[in-house]
């Protein structure tokens, strides 16, 4: 039974294994959002929205 | 054929075979030689023992294509008090067989002329090399007893000599006879009925089930369940020990006193099935071995006509199934003592225990002249669910025996015998198999698929460089400072550049520093939606000599791991902060995508070896707890004098 088991449980693992890494998935979640049209494009320079996506020093 | 008269009583005797020495008249048991000067009588021979043999004289048969005929037999006594029937088959080439019996096994052995060592150069156990390399399995003294029909040598009334018994494997046998100088070999194999084709029609049929008698001491009704083979029986209501002799009855040892503490779980008497075949328990004894004090079990004698005995052991509630083994059966290199290991039938047995055990108390009947206070060496082997035994006697005989056990739970022996309520063990038995389940052979399956999956995704990563690495000076001033915005503060964008879709994206930072942080924010932005994945890490280094040992704490290069992102064109927005009033370090960017994660293999690795991890730990506390009362324990910590002296 426990044999069973483990076999089900390790097929998953093994299973979700590659299909996350397939994927390109990442376990860190990351902070997602969306910038306004008026900071889009602006690479060069500078824009109070990017500056606002600081979080601090040490 | 040759006819005479016995010169002792005058009845007629034949001579059938040419070649026999000797004809033991039915009559009066002359032996009667034929000589140069005619016939001659040599003393008589004392009545015939009931063995219950199934073969007579004039039994025919045929063995490996040659056919014998049964001429004559005498019957030996052992030294442990028992008596052995030993045939002899002229056979249709002019050849003699000798074809011994007892306890219901067969040995056809023939004269041969390989050398035999002397006896005192006999060790039990040891293999004879000059007999096949065969393993010496008893070492004895037989007395003739008594004798009938045509043998071809001359037995003498009261007759004995030495003799070893040999065994190997596939069940070949040999006897070596030191009656004679030079000793002579016989050499054969243990055999059935089937395999010596002997028919039914000239087998005897005088074997009885059951023999009922009475206890000479008590009167009680006794019944024998195997009463061609039993020497002793030990009265279940007085306790008196019974010596069986040509059927009857003859007191050994008066009662003792009647152990109450010691009963058979199973009543003498008792029918059982095994394995398919049916069993009646025959004897019951109690034995002990001797260590910081007297250990006790139980064993049941069981009978059934066709397989012989067998024992069923009880040892703390654990039961195990026992049969007889012919030593050359059992690769043992040190037959005498006791070796760590035997091997059996392809199986290793480790050594759990040697010692001596006594027999402390009997009940029913035995095949053997069997007392309380006899003693045996004994060395037990497991390989659970299996057991190996093994019991030297070096008392009378010297026999090595050994026999095979199969654990049995309770609740088999109770179906077995028609019982209930048998006493479940609490303890660990040595042979008791390990009750969980063992995963190692599906972990090994599974850590072979994990490494092949591994392999074919990071064979098939692309690890593709996005954007080379690339120097961002943090110390050139923005043209516009944006208000609000600190000094110490700079904020860069990448070129554009595309992504598959199909994998992650790895941005790797890295900062020359030295006694210095930075505080690193970014994001990941697609040109097209403007959706951004935003990321931030510090990045320090610090390093000194302190009390002259040199010292470094932090990092210079960090790696941020993204999920996938939608396929499009992107830019890496990097923001730097460092300490205020110092020049902040330049910044190498790098961005890859297709990166195989290794740690993401560790942590499959460790998913798919956590049941396997606590079963193994299982199975490890369960063999401690098993060998925890074993000399031999291979989880014994090793206790040095000094340990000993500290305590």
């Amino acid at each position: 039974m426990l044999r069973r088991i483990y076999i089900l449980f390790a097929l998953a693992v093994i299973g979700g294994y590659a299909y996350a890494s397939h994927r390109g998935l990442e376990l860190s979640r990351t902070e997602k959002g969306v910038a306004p049209a008026s900071a889009r494009g602006a690479h060069i320079g500078s824009g109070a929205f990017w500056y606002g996506g600081y979080r601090g020093g040490k | 054929m040759s006819v005479a008269n016995c010169p002792s009583c005058g009845a007629p005797i034949e001579f059938a075979i040419g070649s026999s020495a000797v004809v033991i008249c039915r009559y009066c048991n002359s032996v009667v030689a034929r000589t140069d000067r005619g016939i001659e009588a040599h003393g008589k021979v004392a009545a015939l023992i009931e063995t219950g043999s199934p073969l007579q004289i004039g039994t025919t048969g045929k063995y490996r294509k040659t056919g014998f005929r049964v001429t004559g037999r005498t019957q030996l006594r052992h030294q442990a008090g028992g008596v052995w029937d030993e045939w002899y088959a002229a056979f249709d080439d002019g050849r003699w067989g000798w074809l011994a019996e007892a306890q219901g096994r067969f040995y056809l052995t023939f004269r041969t002329e390989a050398a035999a060592p002397p006896l005192d150069q006999l060790r039990l156990g040891e293999p004879v090399e000059t007999v096949d390399s065969l393993v010496v399995a008893e070492i004895g003294k037989a007395e003739l007893a008594s004798a009938e029909g045509e043998l071809p040598w001359r037995p003498e009334p009261g007759y004995s000599y030495e003799y070893a018994d040999l065994s190997g494997s596939e069940r070949k046998f040999a006897t070596i006879d030191y009656s004679e100088e030079p000793p002579v070999v016989f050499k054969g194999e243990e055999t059935t009925l089937a395999g010596l084709g002997v028919s039914g029609e000239s087998l005897r049929k005088t074997r009885v089930a059951v023999v009922a008698l009475q206890c000479p001491n008590c009167a009680g009704a006794l019944e024998l369940k195997a009463p061609d083979q039993t020497e002793r029986v030990w009265c279940p209501y007085c306790g008196s020990g019974l010596d069986v002799s040509a059927g009857k009855l003859s007191l050994f040892q008066l009662a003792k006193k009647k152990r109450k503490d010691v009963q058979p779980a199973i009543p003498l008497g008792t029918t059982g099935t095994i394995d398919g075949k049916q069993y009646v328990v025959a004897g019951f004894m109690q034995r002990s071995v001797h260590f910081d004090k007297a250990y006790y079990w139980t064993e049941y004698l069981l009978y059934n006509r066709e397989k012989g005995f067998r024992w069923l052991v009880n040892s703390d509630d654990h039961w195990s199934f026992v049969t007889p083994l012919r030593p050359g059966e059992v690769r043992d290199s040190m037959p005498a003592g006791a070796a760590g290991d035997v091997y059996y039938d392809g199986r290793r047995y480790r050594l759990f225990q040697n010692a001596t055990a006594k027999v402390t108390y009997v009940l029913g009947e035995f095949y053997w002249k069997v007392a309380a206070g006899e003693q045996v060496n004994t060395s037990d082997y497991i390989a659970p669910p299996f057991g190996i035994s093994k019991e030297v006697t070096t008392s009378g005989a010297s026999e090595i025996a050994y026999s095979h056990a199969r654990y049995m739970k309770p609740e088999e022996v109770e179906e077995a015998f028609g019982l209930k309520n048998l006493p479940r063990p609490r303890t660990t038995g040595p042979m008791q198999p390990f009750p969980g389940s063992t995963v190692g052979v599906a972990w090994a399956v599974m850590l072979l698929l994990l490494f092949i999956v591994t392999f074919v995704l990071a064979s098939t990563k692309p690890n593709r460089t996005v954007i080379p690495e690339r120097m961002y000076d943090a110390s050139i001033a923005p043209d516009a400072p944006v208000e609000g915005v600190p000094e110490n503060t700079r904020m860069f964008f990448t070129d554009g550049f595309d992504l598959s879709g199909k994998h992650n994206v790895v941005v790797e930072v890295r900062a020359p520093l030295d006694n210095a942080w930075l505080y690193v924010t970014g994001d990941l932005v697609s040109e097209a939606t403007g959706k951004f994945q935003s990321f931030d890490f510090p990045l320090e280094y610090y390093s000194g000599v302190d009390q002259g040992e040199r010292w470094s704490e932090g990092k210079r290069v960090r790696r941020i791991y993204l999920s996938r992102p939608e396929k499009g064109r992107y830019a890496m927005r990097i923001g730097a902060q460092w300490e205020a009033g110092k020049t902040p370090p330049p910044l190498y960017v790098k961005v890859r995508e297709g990166v195989f994660r290794w740690p993401y293999f560790i942590l499959a690795l460790l998913g798919i070896s956590v049941i396997p991890f606590v079963a193994a730990l299982r199975k490890v506390s369960w063999e401690a707890e098993r060998w925890k009362d074993s000399d031999h324990s291979p989880f014994k910590t090793i206790t040095t004098e000094e340990d000993e002296d500290e305590e």
